[in-house]
């Protein structure tokens, strides 16, 4: 019992290759005995495997526009970090009276899942004026109040096929000219399930949504286009230009500021699959 | 470029030596904040304060351990502050929204990532600091003693009692989801 009771200790820094030799054999020789702690052992190791694949998944570095943000915060002159906890610490208390205002509302009648609901039912419909409004001035913050709109929840890239099975598309670590993957994110328009992924170079962001096809949308001011031989619809504001290409069951739209040449043509073939060279495509 | 050399340069204000150093670390403190926060977001802020703080406290820093397990240190400690504010102040928000999000067919191939996700942010900060330094970052026990302040002999045990803790949070869910589907399977069966 005493064997035991030490080994039962002991299972966790042998699994991580963290004892003495002579606790090691000590460990070994005890487990050829012992069902209970061979039981054990094989317990932790499933949780560390388990733990292993969910990093796996997971091995993205630091956004690009990190160090943007942490120059630029050192430009504004280096220790003055405590008025920024000070607004981030307020932050919080107001986003939460905000939001308890509007469940109290909601709350009276519906419960928060009906609620719920009924905005995603409105949702069915792509509104892209919510990205493209005030995009000139906030780009970062159009992106957010998009995904805000459509229930953005982050994602490991490796779950976007599962998470939106119908698509066809790729989420590469990097695209063609440099931009680097950041964040990927599961959305919901009405019931049917979306993707948005912001990429960066050099703390400029392009900004991918992937929908079913068969989706309504509201464009506005929306005109034809070629990139390259790809046929496409774009809505520019300033800058920056949201295309939309069709494949046979996704619509990629990739907002970037990107001219229509090469560099865009080979940003869409790189997430799109079903856009195949020379094949004639659907206008959306 | 050595780590006392580049320390010296950041000291300088050395504005190629401190994105150097950021350059050596950020890719292992944002997954470290990504895991403890649980959000991209999150993440993102707290690790702007990390670095903010390495080059405004750099003339403090000693030298008695290596840079990066003080950045670590850091790190780690702007997390927990950050658990710790989201406890006080958001915690119940984000029970109502999260309550509120149900899970489609689609999302049924994720529920392992979720699985795992949801049952480290049910643990208490410092046991899912030590899962996330040891299995996300892969630190040696002493690394990990070094980075959390604590004697070395005492890691083993506490990641003993977090990981146990880890296990019995997805085993609980797995069981929940068990019953559930049980139930359903019985009301519509």
């Amino acid at each position: 019992m005493m064997d035991y009771d030490r080994v039962y200790d002991l299972l966790g820094p042998y699994l991580d290759a963290e004892l003495a030799p002579g606790q090691t054999e000590f460990v070994r020789s005890h487990l050829a005995q012992c069902p209970a702690c061979r039981g054990e052992l094989d317990g932790l190791a499933a949780l560390a495997g388990r733990l292993s694949e969910y990093a796996s998944a997971g091995q993205i570095g630091a956004p690009a526009e990190l160090w943007t943000a942490v120059e630029r915060r050192l430009d504004a002159g280096e220790g003055r970090q405590a008025g920024r906890g000070v607004i981030r610490l307020l932050r919080q208390p107001l986003a939460l009276a905000a939001s308890v205002a509007l469940l109290i509302g909601a709350a009276v009648v519906f419960t928060v899942t009906l609620d719920r609901g009924a905005r995603r039912a409105d949702a069915a419909v792509i509104d892209y004026s919510v990205l493209m409004d005030g995009i000139v001035a906030d780009v970062h913050g159009a992106i957010r109040r998009f995904l805000g709109r459509y229930d953005a929840q982050a994602i490991e890239p490796a779950a976007a096929p599962q998470v939106a099975p119908g698509l066809s598309f790729n989420l590469p670590p990097e695209l063609p000219d440099g931009y680097r993957l950041v964040q990927a994110y599961r959305v919901r328009f009405g019931d049917s399930p979306g993707l948005a992924a912001t990429y960066n170079r050099d703390g400029e962001p392009l900004f991918i949504i992937l929908h079913d096809a068969k989706l309504n949308t509201n464009r506005g001011q929306s005109t034809r286009c070629m990139i390259g031989d790809l046929n496409g619809m774009q809505d520019q504001v300033g800058p920056w230009r949201l295309l939309h290409v069709m494949g046979a069951t996704t619509c990629h739209c990739v907002l970037s500021t990107m001219p229509p040449g090469e560099g865009l043509e080979a940003v869409v073939r790189a997430i799109a699959p079903d856009v195949a060279a020379g094949e004639p495509h659907q206008m959306h | 470029m050595n780590d006392q050399e580049l320390i010296r340069r950041c000291r300088e204000r050395d504005r190629s030596a401190q994105r150097e150093l950021y350059a050596r670390t950020s890719d292992a403190i944002y997954r470290l904040l990504l895991r403890m926060t649980g959000d991209a977001d999150d993440a993102f802020d707290v690790a702007q304060d990390v670095y903010v703080k390495v080059f405004a406290g750099i003339d403090r820093f000693q030298g008695d351990s290596d840079v990066t397990t003080w950045i670590y240190r850091i790190a780690i400690n702007e997390a927990r502050q950050l658990l710790r504010r989201r406890r006080r102040y958001g915690d119940k928000l984000r029970e109502i929204q999260s309550a509120a999000v149900r899970e489609t067919p689609a999302d049924a191939a994720t529920a392992a990532a979720v699985d795992v996700r949801e049952a480290l942010a049910r643990l208490p900060e410092y046991e899912r600091g030590l899962i996330v330094l040891r299995h996300f970052n892969e630190l040696s026990y002493e690394e990990m003693a070094r980075v959390l302040d604590k004697p070395a002999g005492t890691i083993a045990s506490a990641l003993n009692r977090a990981r146990r803790m880890l296990r019995d949070v997805l085993d609980d869910r797995v069981a929940r989801e068990a019953e559930d589907s049980a139930a359903s399977g019985h009301l519509t069966g």
